[in-house]
């Protein structure tokens, strides 16, 4: 990230050839167009390259803050197409989460999939409202709208979603110290 | 803390982690984390889910094309941009600047080489006009020097000018010194006429005074001896002169 910092164009390459594939994976969840997935996944990274000055190591994982870069990046787009957000996804994890290059890889892969898979294990409605609140970028009382539910009712939801995954997801992060992103 | 106290904040902790909290509760729950320890390491959790989903997803490959594009983007720039920058850098890259830069230079130029080629007339006419009067000031010192030639008063029709005329009787050649002709206005000249025995006018040459309140030399050239000539009138014509005097007489010269 360094070498990105200070314009080295072939470390830029080498980073995308690391995490396009996660950048991706992001945006296509949250625009639902391939297309518009490609640009906003271009215009992360060319965000990444232009800030990369900006990233502190003391702050988070880089993975996380260009993740973070890509989702905003992602439902800027979503809101500037005036496109409703995805209600669901219907990724098949078994064909994509195949292959791990290293252990360290394995490892942050092992727990992301686990907690994908534990998103996919909530009630219906409960992963609803997580994935509207996140991969939608709506509050509250939008997805009270989008889903014709009461306010009361997508607050209650939303919790116990969350309540889910901190019990269930949470303990494997804990016993694994390099667990944050 | 008590728990009761956090109750109404702790259940909006999961929504703010998310970015899904509605504005108008954020301020009072970010007031209350500055003061609650307990919510705030619960906040830290649902902040780690959060940072947890944005990579639970499956990897999905951008397109092979999305590499080469971004490598060219960065050859093509070789500068550090964002957001706007972006934008305006998308913008600008449509334009052919080099194309511009070369219009804007062959316009400097063509109005450089305007501005000189008006300039170097004017000094060529101002060059002409100086030539021309030094000229006629030598004519005035070598006749003034010549033997037998006759200075003949000027007889000003206007008032505030006087002046002198040598005249050569033999030659052809006479020189009008005059003192503070006015200029003609614009439009109009000065012309000389011979005046013949039989009282015709024969044009003796145009000229200008080019400065008021000094004196003006002008050497008037006749087509016969001036021994045939009774005199000399002046008059105000139009630019390019007349031939036969139509305007008003300044001035007369009797030989």
């Amino acid at each position: 990230m360094r070498r990105v910092a200070r314009g080295d164009q072939e470390a830029f390459l080498e980073l995308y050839e690391r995490y396009a594939a996660r950048v991706h994976a992001l945006t296509l969840r949250i625009l639902g167009d391939s297309m518009l997935a490609e640009e906003a996944t271009q215009d992360t990274f060319l965000k990444l390259w232009s800030r990369a000055r900006q990233y502190v190591a003391a702050r988070g994982s880089f993975l996380t803050w260009l993740l973070t870069i890509a989702r905003h990046t992602a439902l800027d787009r979503l809101r500037l197409e005036g496109r409703r957000p995805l209600l669901s996804c219907e990724d098949d994890p078994e064909e994509t989460w195949n292959s791990l290059p290293d252990e360290q890889t394995a490892s942050d892969e092992a727990r992301w999939r686990s907690l994908y898979f534990a998103v996919r294990a909530l009630p219906e409605e409960q992963r609803q409202v997580i994935e509207l609140a996140y991969y939608g970028g709506l509050s509250q009382s939008q997805i009270a709208e989008v889903l014709g539910w009461p306010l009361g009712t997508v607050k209650t939801r939303l919790r116990a979603a969350m309540q889910t995954l901190r019990a269930q997801w949470l303990p494997q992060k804990d016993e694994n110290p390099k667990g944050a992103l | 803390m008590s728990r009761e106290e956090c109750t109404p904040y702790r259940e909006n902790l999961a929504a703010y982690a998310l970015g899904a909290l509605d504005m108008e509760d954020v301020q009072a729950l970010e007031t209350h984390l500055q003061r609650c320890a307990g919510c705030r390491a619960e906040l830290a959790d649902y902040r780690a889910i959060g940072e947890g989903l944005l990579a639970a997803l499956p990897r999905r490959d951008p397109p092979a094309g999305l590499k080469r594009r971004l490598a060219a983007r960065l050859r093509g720039s070789g500068a550090r941009r964002s957001g706007f920058s972006m934008w305006w850098s998308r913008v600008v890259g449509r334009v052919a600047w080099g194309q511009v830069a070369t219009a804007v230079a062959f316009v400097l130029l063509v109005a450089a080489n305007l501005l000189s080629l008006v300039q170097m007339r004017e000094l060529q006419h101002q060059q002409a006009v100086l030539v021309e009067r030094v000229e006629s000031e030598q004519v005035a010192i070598a006749m003034l020097a010549y033997p037998g030639i006759q200075s003949v008063p000027v007889r000003p029709d206007i008032e505030g000018v006087a002046g002198q005329m040598l005249v050569d009787p033999d030659g052809r050649i006479a020189t009008l010194i005059l003192w503070n002709m006015p200029r003609p206005r614009q439009g109009e000249v000065y012309q000389a006429w011979l005046i013949d025995e039989q009282g015709g006018r024969v044009s003796g040459g145009l000229f200008t005074p080019q400065e008021e309140g000094t004196f003006t030399v002008v050497v008037v050239a006749a087509p016969d001896p001036l021994e045939k000539f009774t005199g000399l009138g002046v008059t105000v014509e139009p630019q390019g002169g007349s031939p036969a005097p139509t305007g008003p007489r300044l001035l007369s010269v009797d030989f």
